[in-house]
């Protein structure tokens, strides 16, 4: 695509699906399969974000090589909280989401306290877009390109493998599915740090894309709750259902940006969401 | 950091529980259907918003008490509540895209609010705004009192209703096994509408205290959201009370971290202590 | 789960609504106008001031095309909605260059989406004039030019100010209360004010801060009760000013001196309990401001416009008279150079002068950035009044203290 010298525009736009595909699909990697909503996506991705600025924008730490911190701290954090939680035999259902939730909150206001952050934001400016392509929207383009397809080839491959399999069982009948001898704990701490990951790597570059970072941009609801939409829309249980939904409600999100009435037009959004839920099969 | 006086931290305590009162009454109805329903309404907090606008209407243009628009406001919330579930069920919406469906809801609302009122801030004037009683060294202001009893009438009246009456039960027993009630003769259909419609009701009721309490603009249906949740699954769904003893745990935490320390870590020491109670409490599965 | 027809369902559905929604935009055509694009937040959290902005370019666009457009063409403004999202703003940017091929660029509003704008103009080497931008610090584009006249050091000389005004009052104080949101364009002036307080000897009684996004304002209240300074300064953004006043009241308190910086104009005007509330201003509807050229029409077309948005307060004040300076200063580049050279306009705003509706602005100072030109001013009746310096401060007028 950016070599096809097409407006930088559609890479950018190109760039919003991506991104938000990486981020439904990878959350649908545990919650989705497993059955164990996470209403912290926001938190992960929000460590990405954070790592990414912090390591570019304060050390000087070239981009790329912040990307795999970003996936590292991303799945640590994760595999932290996940190790206690999935521990805990009654964390289960909405138990899960309110700890993911809370400990989005939780690391949102240690962010915010710390110099990490501090309160001022992370500003971006001073680093280079990597040459990937001609323009730095293709950059972002390409990178997100990149990271959507091997996002969705994992959670593809994972559905097709022992592990997600495993993950299925674990959302119709956790327990039967530890009797027939799924290893459950490791499961969903694998998909979980995979997950988390991915979402990290997904902060890292967005990090940049805004290039001004401030922790409650970063940090609020709208991150959990859209790519729970995306994903719920596009159906959980299928390795592509989120990569669609993610398409569909970012095109849909953009489509109002342009109109005359943009508050009209979002409740054109609204009422077409609604219809399509209620009229769908 | 220095100790606070005596009167700071009830000051401050009760503030907390005000404010707990508030998450506990816009979570009621919310953890109420989601857990006997089976439905995750956004729009619960959407109902709420455009209650609190439509009592700022009357009240402010109107010039009625804005304690008087509930006698509007409680039969038409309880109405949409009832439409919606009529909605929901008719077209058999699973709790998952129940959720889709009530945020593209809450969108339509939010629209709708910043058509008729716009995006600037609106404050409701009453006779209760300011009024407040004085109980020693420590205020205590009316329109959060009044939320705060609101809340507390609700939770134990709900309470008491579910386990009292015999709609009550039905109702339990519908949330817990559909199939089984249905075959000793519950109308499912009838209870879930009344049910959905009381949830509505609640929305309306919230929305008012809202407004007595709080300068609108739409944007802020969502900051509630995240808190409110919290307090919904700490406190148990289905259940009345569980939110407002949730509510009051987060509000009082942080109202009390913030007398002592710098207030912007407070979300920190309410949130650490709702995960240690969550992963500590003894096996609720 | 059946992918393909969910696809197939979804993505119909998809073209239907942005055929909808698209068709109708792009219908209006001339004599070639010259294209002025930008984003404002319509929709989303910013949206309440982000209409004023709105209607003051409507105004502008409107008094320009009357006086003949720009190089005898006539001028067409395309603005999008950016929905409060800095992300959406910096594609919408890209997509107003690339696909819409606007000629010139007018800012959004708010630090963060102008920062997402001025990473685009800066890789298409495009001016941009701004209007609500709050960290000159970050403004790190030499093509970039700012309307909120804050001056390169506002963290500094903005408090002066405050504290001149203060110190020139029938009542100076002698203890001060610092409380501050931590959204980063309050938090760092808010910083600031603790420097240059305690250079000038006051006793800080209090310093607290709380996550932007905070709901419950009553023990921050009670904290500030309980110090009972003599000067309370307050960094918060918006609501933030009305919720943090109305939480003292709850507590029978009322500030002796108080100051806000940025309070959502309107509302705090409006309310009862913001009596005396100091703020920072560059313009308010009285002399001297509204002697300055063209300010007298805009201040009546701003009345009939705002008031027909459903704006409930349509004074004209920083807000607007920022957004209307930062057009001024975009004509002003285009008909000096007479021409919509980006290299050329921008060399002649770091050379020259505009004259604006706050007065005359330079932009030859660090970061672009010209004279810190905040006035103080003061809720005196339901309104807003300059009360120093006394040169700006509006006809008899002046600092009142309880």
């Amino acid at each position: 695509m950016p070599f096809l010298h097409l407006p930088a525009f559609y890479e950018s736009f190109l760039y919003l699906v991506f991104h938000w595909i990486v981020l439904a699909t990878s959350w649908n990697i545990l919650s989705g399969y497993s059955g164990y909503f996470s209403f912290g996506h926001g938190a992960f991705f929000g460590a990405g974000v954070y790592t990414t600025a912090v390591l570019a924008g304060k050390y000087d730490v070239p981009f790329l090589w912040t990307l795999p911190a970003a996936a590292l701290v991303a799945a640590l954090l994760g595999l932290g909280l996940g190790a206690v939680v999935f521990r805990v035999r009654h964390v289960r259902g909405e138990l899960f989401a309110l700890l993911t939730l809370a400990a989005t909150f939780v690391l949102a206001t240690i962010v915010l306290n710390t110099p990490i952050d501090g309160g001022p934001g992370v500003y971006l400016s001073a680093v280079p877009v990597p040459k990937l392509a001609p323009t730095a929207s293709g950059a972002f383009y390409m990178m997100a390109l990149v990271l959507a397809i091997g996002t969705v080839f994992i959670a593809y491959a994972i559905s097709r493998a022992r592990l997600g399999l495993g993950l299925f069982a674990i959302h119709d009948d956790e327990d039967a599915a530890e009797v027939m001898g799924v290893p459950t704990y490791r499961y969903k701490l694998v998909a979980f740090g995979v997950s988390c990951a991915l979402a990290g790597i997904a902060g890292g570059i967005q990090a940049l894309f805004v290039s001004y970072v401030t922790a409650s941009g970063t940090f609020n609801i709208t991150v959990p709750l859209t790519v729970i939409l995306m994903s719920v829309l596009g159906g959980t249980r299928s390795w592509g259902g989120p990569a669609i939904g993610a398409t569909v409600i970012t095109i849909l999100l953009y489509a109002t940006t342009a109109v005359d009435q943009p508050v009209a037009g979002k409740a054109a959004v609204g009422a077409v969401l609604v219809a399509a839920i209620l009229l769908m099969p | 950091m220095t100790f606070p006086s005596a009167t700071l931290l009830a000051q401050s305590a009760l503030s907390g529980v005000f404010i707990g009162s508030m998450y506990g009454l816009l979570g009621m109805g919310l953890g109420l259907a989601w857990g006997l329903l089976h439905i995750i309404n956004l729009a619960h907090f959407g109902f709420a918003f455009l209650a609190a606008y439509l009592c700022y209407q009357l009240a402010s243009v109107g010039g009625i008490d804005p304690l008087l628009t509930l006698a509007l406001i409680v039969p038409l919330f309880f109405a949409l509540g009832v439409a919606v579930q009529w909605l929901l069920s008719r077209f058999a919406v699973s709790p998952l895209n129940s959720l889709l469906a009530t945020f593209g809801l809450t969108a339509i609302i939010e629209a709708g609010i910043q058509y008729f009122w716009t995006a600037d801030f609106r404050k409701l004037e009453s006779v209760y705004s300011g009024q407040k009683l004085r109980m020693g060294g420590l205020f205590v202001p009316i329109p959060e009192l009044l939320t705060l009893v609101l809340a507390l009438l609700l939770g134990f009246g709900i309470w008491a209703a579910m386990r009292y009456t015999n709609l009550g039960r039905a109702l339990r027993a519908l949330a817990e096994d559909a199939p089984m009630a249905a075959a000793f003769g519950v109308n499912r259909r009838a209870h879930a509408l009344l049910l959905a419609g009381v949830c509505g009701a609640l929305a309306g009721i919230a929305g008012v205290c809202l407004a007595l309490s709080f300068t609108l603009t739409p944007s802020q249906i969502y900051a509630w959201v995240g808190v409110v949740f919290a307090a919904v699954m700490l406190g148990g769904l289905g259940s009345p009370l569980g939110p407002l003893a949730a509510g009051m745990v987060v509000g009082v935490s942080e109202a009390v971290t913030m007398a002592f320390a710098s207030p912007s870590w407070a979300p920190i020491v309410s949130f650490s202590l709702l995960i240690a109670l969550l992963l500590l409490r003894p096996g609720r599965a | 789960m059946n992918t393909g027809h969910r696809l197939i369902r979804w993505l119909g559905a998809a073209l239907c609504i942005c055929a909808l929604l698209t068709t109708g935009v792009h219908a209006q055509s001339s004599q070639a106008p010259i294209k002025i694009g930008s984003t404002l937040a319509l929709t989303g959290p910013l949206a309440a001031t982000s209409l004023v902005h709105k209607v003051v370019g409507e105004i502008y666009v409107e008094q320009l095309n009357k006086r003949g457009g720009l190089l005898g063409r006539p001028v067409e403004w395309i603005v999008k909605d950016d929905q409060s999202k800095p992300d959406l703003a910096r594609t919408l940017y890209e997509q107003l260059l690339t696909v819409d091929k606007v000629d010139l660029l007018m800012g959004p509003y708010a630090t963060g989406a102008i920062l997402s704008a001025m990473s685009v103009a800066q890789r298409y080497d495009k001016i941009l004039v701004h209007h609500t931008f709050g960290i000159p610090s970050l403004a790190k584009y030499d093509k970039q030019f700012p309307a909120w006249s804050l001056g390169p050091d506002p963290a500094n000389t903005v408090p002066t100010t405050v504290f001149n005004a203060l110190a020139a009052s029938p009542k100076p104080p002698k203890t001060i209360a610092v409380v501050t949101s931590k959204f980063p364009s309050v938090h760092f002036m808010s910083l600031g004010a603790r420097e240059v307080a305690k250079k000038r000897g006051l006793n800080e009684v209090l310093f607290l801060e709380w996550d932007f996004g905070n709901l419950d304002y009553g023990p921050i209240a009670a904290r500030i009760k309980d110090a009972k300074p003599d000067f309370l300064w307050v960094g918060a953004i918006g609501l933030e000013g009305n919720q943090l006043l109305e939480a003292l009241n709850k507590i029978d308190y009322a500030p002796v001196e108080h100051f806000y910086m940025y309070p959502a104009p309107g509302p705090m005007s409006k309310s009862p309990l913001a009596k005396n509330a100091l703020s920072m201003t560059v313009f308010e509807e009285h002399p001297p401001f509204s002697n300055a050229p063209g300010a007298k029409e805009f201040i009546d077309l701003y009345h009939e416009r705002a008031a027909k948005a459903g704006i409930p307060d349509t004074n004209v004040e920083v807000q607007a008279a920022a957004s209307y300076t930062a057009w001024q200063i975009l004509e002003a580049a285009v008909r000096a150079t007479n021409s919509l050279d980006d290299a050329k306009m921008a060399a002649w705003l770091k050379a020259n002068r505009v004259d604006t509706i706050q007065g005359k602005l330079r932009f030859d100072g660090p970061s672009n950035y010209g004279d810190d030109l905040m006035r103080v001013k003061q809720v005196q009746n339901g309104r807003w009044v300059t009360v120093y310096p006394k040169e700006y401060a509006a006809p008899g007028a002046t600092l009142l203290v309880q």
